[in-house]
């Protein structure tokens, strides 16, 4: 299971791509169901984690807001707007570009000191 | 409000209850108290229904999502206080500054001097008198912005209030700066009881506002979750006990 910790920093840009992979605008406890399905399992957080998240999200204009019907109760429904999508579109390839660099750092093996290999 | 398929109207009463005991004793402006209640109820019927639908009874599901609910309460209040912290410390500031123009004016002007600074005047600061004058007025101007800015929604007018949060602190540095430079050139030349009193009150609002912003707000917040908490906790407990 991954941490909440683990995440920040890239928590914003999880959001906005679960978002951008509904067709419809979604409330909260349904965008937190599908981290949690994409993830498989792994990413299972809390509202008091995800709801501030999506406060700031909104604050910053990168999703929008309204309120809807549902099953008898007021529902509050997230959307992606344009310059949310650019925002992840931005966070993919910070994202890309931190895999690559992180990647090829971890992957190099020590060199062995002179007279300590084979002949 | 009629109940959502699958659960009982018992079940939706229980948990509008649980919302609404959670979210009143929290000081929030009535809309978004609203707000509040409406997203919590939401998610912990929606909670409730995903339990259901593992194989768990309406009453075992309701008990379980409680518990989810009193985090997402604490984000959501603790940011909610956030918003109200800079909007009473804004009211706070503009209520110090009239009562420090309004001293000024019965107390201590002199016969000649009006109630506000002299501008022209070269050396502004080194004035202990246009200094006494000029720090309400800003303090009353930057505390009127923030109260009105603070009062829209956050998301139109952070760039806003974010100034003028900015504005306030600058201020309060220059208040406090000026006045012990004053303290300063009195200890050196003492003019008169009068001067010190006037840069003892500059930094008196100064500090008084500093310390109602950082402290006042963040105290009265933080109390009211507590209480809240703390009820929640107790009815729960108590409900417990019952079944």
């Amino acid at each position: 299971m991954v941490r909440a910790e683990a995440l920040k920093g890239h928590l914003e840009g999880l959001l906005l791509a679960a978002l951008e992979a509904e067709a419809q605008p979604v409330h909260g406890w349904a965008l937190m169901a599908r981290l949690r399905e994409s993830s498989g399992g792994e990413l299972d957080l809390e509202g008091g984690t995800v709801y501030p998240v999506l406060r700031r999200l909104e604050e910053s204009g990168l999703i929008a807001s309204e309120w809807t019907q549902a099953t008898g109760r007021r529902r509050r429904v997230y959307s992606l707007t344009p310059k949310g999508r650019r925002a992840l579109a931005d966070e993919r390839t910070a994202w890309s570009r931190f895999v690559t660099v992180v990647g090829d750092v971890l992957s190099v093996t020590p060199t062995p000191e002179p007279g300590t290999g084979t002949s | 409000m009629s109940a959502p398929a699958g659960l009982s109207p018992e079940t939706l009463h229980a948990a509008e209850s649980h919302v609404a005991r959670l979210v009143t004793p929290l000081t929030l402006p009535r809309r978004r108290r609203a707000e509040l209640c409406d997203e919590l109820l939401d998610h912990l019927l929606c909670e409730v229904e995903s339990r259901i639908g593992l194989g768990l009874t309406e009453q075992e599901a309701l008990a379980a999502a409680r518990h989810l609910s009193y985090r997402h309460l604490i984000s959501s209040a603790v940011a909610a206080a956030a918003a109200d912290r800079i909007r009473r410390a804004a009211v706070v500031l503009t209520l110090c500054s009239l009562a420090w123009i309004l001293v000024w004016t019965l107390a201590l002007r002199d016969d000649h001097s009006l109630p506000w600074p002299e501008w022209r005047e070269p050396a502004l600061l080194e004035s202990s008198d246009n200094l006494a004058r000029a720090t309400p007025w800003l303090a009353l101007l930057i505390g009127i912005v923030v109260t009105i800015a603070s009062s829209w929604r956050a998301t139109r007018v952070r760039a806003l209030i974010r100034a003028s949060q900015l504005a306030t602190i600058s201020w309060m540095v220059c208040a406090v700066s000026a006045s012990v430079y004053g303290f300063a050139r009195l200890s050196l030349a003492p003019h008169s009881v009068g001067d010190a009193l006037k840069l003892a009150l500059v930094l008196a609002l100064a500090i008084t506002s500093a310390v109602l912003a950082a402290e006042g707000a963040a105290w009265r917040g933080a109390r009211a979750l507590r209480h809240c908490l703390r009820d929640a906790a107790r009815s729960d407990m108590a409900a417990a006990a019952g079944t």
